[in-house]
């Protein structure tokens, strides 16, 4: 996500609030990446994973809608407020928990993450933007039989094939009937692209679901994952 | 620089990222990770399995080679001590009430056999010496050929020896009998004047051959190559020269009478190359100047030890010598 598209995301959750605080309380129902948001605060202040099913998890929640409460919009963001009273809260249960159990034993508790809030912010907003558009690739690759687990095994791994690879999305990008023809037929257009660009055949076989899927990437709108594919040598390969 | 890819999908310890390059990655990870995360996997330290595979073969070569007993030294009371090549006790045996006595209450095991091997040799001359007034063995053997372990355990063993008889002048090793065993005699009064000394080494030199001779019964060979050079050279002494010659070329070269003895036979060597029928008397006097040196007037007896290391090639070339004394004529 672009520092344009963080903005525009905060601009919208500060109007939905705005709606919330006029009286309408299903306002806020409809953003449900703010749960998702403070999951992702919790767990960097916590520093491991948190499940929605974690005790973390129902402290974060409660920090969420008693900053939600608590908002006074000329003082900052609603984001960084959020973000502040999660943290806040979890630190307190923490060192509550520790100063419960210290005569226990010498259990390891996860460490507090003590690091500046507005950097960990903006790194949550992008790694939710990533995750949002990971979520609409997997949909997009349904109707193909395609799933990211195969594609480690159906990835080349050297540099040189990936690059032949990634030439032959581009292709598929580039030739309108080409496009159709996948997006129509889920299938890849071997026999075009063999006839019509001279691609290898097998090449084309065996990373059919590479291809599928980075075509999918180049073609649709995913701009953060657009960043991982090297578009440039590709159209080099192209030119050539 | 590490790359840090994409999270697509993770499970418990493993990850798919998307790499940059368009590589499609599976990784294990130490925990969970969020999708749409940054991670930059670790990479698989290639060199680790390899160099913990070194070190373990080492230590089991090591292991194995310091299990491994290079060789043996025999002490007469029924001690068996297995020493490795780098002079540790790895190995004791008692056989018998004595053995076990010796032994008892003296931690040995990984010691170094020069500590040990004199203190067991003064339990030795304490328990068996004073009461039987009889020589002590200490047999030294090499375990499965001598170079190089068998001969590092045995260069051990000789250098504890040595340095057992340096230290005491009242109990020392006396004769070296051949490479691999060692005659070793407990003087009971220590000597307090010239005189006395000499007689008291020229009379274990007189035992130790006797002692010898009885340890060590003559191969067919030797006999064989007696006979030879009795028939060549009418000598008298010919046998006992070849036994006496194929027993010390060997020697190390440590021991009382050791050094007279390759001198003596260096001497011959040049008499031979010149005139076979002044050897005899040659080394009959060089003998006895030997014999002088050690006090003693048995001539016959010290003229087994005067032909060192040549008897044997004499006897295995009878037309030579008999050449030699032509050309002598």
């Amino acid at each position: 996500m672009t520092a344009a598209d963080n903005t525009q995301w905060a601009h919208i959750l500060e109007e939905q609030w705005k709606r919330y605080s006029e009286g309408q309380e299903n306002a806020l129902e409809e953003l449900p990446e703010l749960m998702d948001f403070s999951l992702r605060v919790a767990s960097k202040t916590c520093g491991c994973f948190i499940h929605r099913d974690d005790e973390e998890a129902g402290i974060a929640q409660l920090a969420l809608w008693e900053a939600i409460q608590k908002y006074v919009p000329h003082k900052g963001t609603l984001l960084l407020f959020i973000g502040k009273v999660v943290r806040n809260r979890l630190i307190d249960f923490k060192r509550k928990q520790t100063a419960q159990r210290r005569f226990l034993s010498g259990e390891f508790y996860p460490r507090i993450q003590e690091t500046d809030l507005d950097y960990q912010i903006e790194t949550i907003i992008d790694d939710m933007a990533r995750s949002q558009e990971i979520e609409r690739l997997y949909q997009e690759l349904q109707p193909f039989g395609i799933v990211f687990e195969e594609l480690p095994e159906y990835s080349p791994r050297q540099a040189k094939t990936r690059k032949e690879a990634l030439i032959a999305a581009q292709r598929i990008v580039e030739d309108r009937e080409l496009l159709e023809f996948l997006n129509s037929k889920k299938m890849l257009p071997l026999i075009l692209l063999e006839n019509r660009y001279g691609l290898n055949r097998k090449l084309l076989d065996r990373y059919r679901k590479y291809i599928i899927t980075t075509a999918l990437i180049i073609s649709g709108d995913f701009n953060c994952l657009k960043v991982y594919l090297p578009l440039e040598e590709g159209r080099r390969g192209l030119e050539a | 620089m590490r790359h840090k890819g994409t999270v697509f999908e993770s499970g418990d310890n493993w990850a798919i990222l998307l790499m940059p390059g368009g590589e499609f990655k599976k990784v294990k990870t130490k925990h969970r990770l969020h999708i749409g995360q940054m991670y930059a996997p670790v990479a698989r330290a290639v060199y680790r399995p390899m160099v913990a595979a070194a070190v373990l073969i080492v230590t089991l070569a090591f292991s194995a080679n310091f299990l491994t007993v290079a060789a043996w030294a025999r002490l007469s009371p029924g001690v068996e001590l297995g020493v490795n090549s780098w002079g540790r006790v790895i190995s004791i045996k008692t056989q018998g009430v004595q053995g076990e006595n010796l032994t008892a209450g003296m931690p040995m095991w990984g010691k170094n056999i020069e500590e040990v091997l004199p203190v067991l040799l003064e339990r030795t001359v304490q328990q068996v010496g004073n009461a039987q007034q009889e020589n002590i063995v200490v047999k030294v053997e090499a375990q499965g050929g001598y170079w190089p372990r068998g001969q590092s355990g045995l260069d051990h063993i000789n250098k504890s020896l040595h340095k057992y008889n340096e230290s005491n002048s009242q109990n020392r090793l006396v004769k070296q009998e051949d490479r691999r065993s060692w005659l070793w005699q407990k003087y009971s009064q220590p000597a307090s004047k010239n005189g006395e000394e000499q007689s008291n080494t020229s009379k274990v030199a007189e035992d130790n051959d006797q002692g010898m001779r009885k340890e060590r019964p003559k191969t067919k060979k030797q006999s064989d190559s007696e006979k030879k050079g009795n028939n060549n050279r009418n000598s008298s002494n010919s046998g006992d020269n070849n036994r006496q010659g194929n027993n010390d070329s060997s020697n190390s070269g440590t021991d009382v009478g050791d050094n007279d003895n390759q001198r003596n036979a260096n001497r011959s060597d040049k008499h031979d190359k010149n005139d076979n029928s002044h050897r005899n008397s040659r080394n009959n006097s060089d003998n006895n100047r030997n014999d002088d040196n050690k006090g003693n007037d048995d001539s016959n007896n010290n003229n087994d030890n005067s032909n060192n290391g040549h008897g044997s090639k004499h006897a295995n070339k009878p037309q030579q010598s008999e050449k030699d004394q032509k050309s002598g004529d």
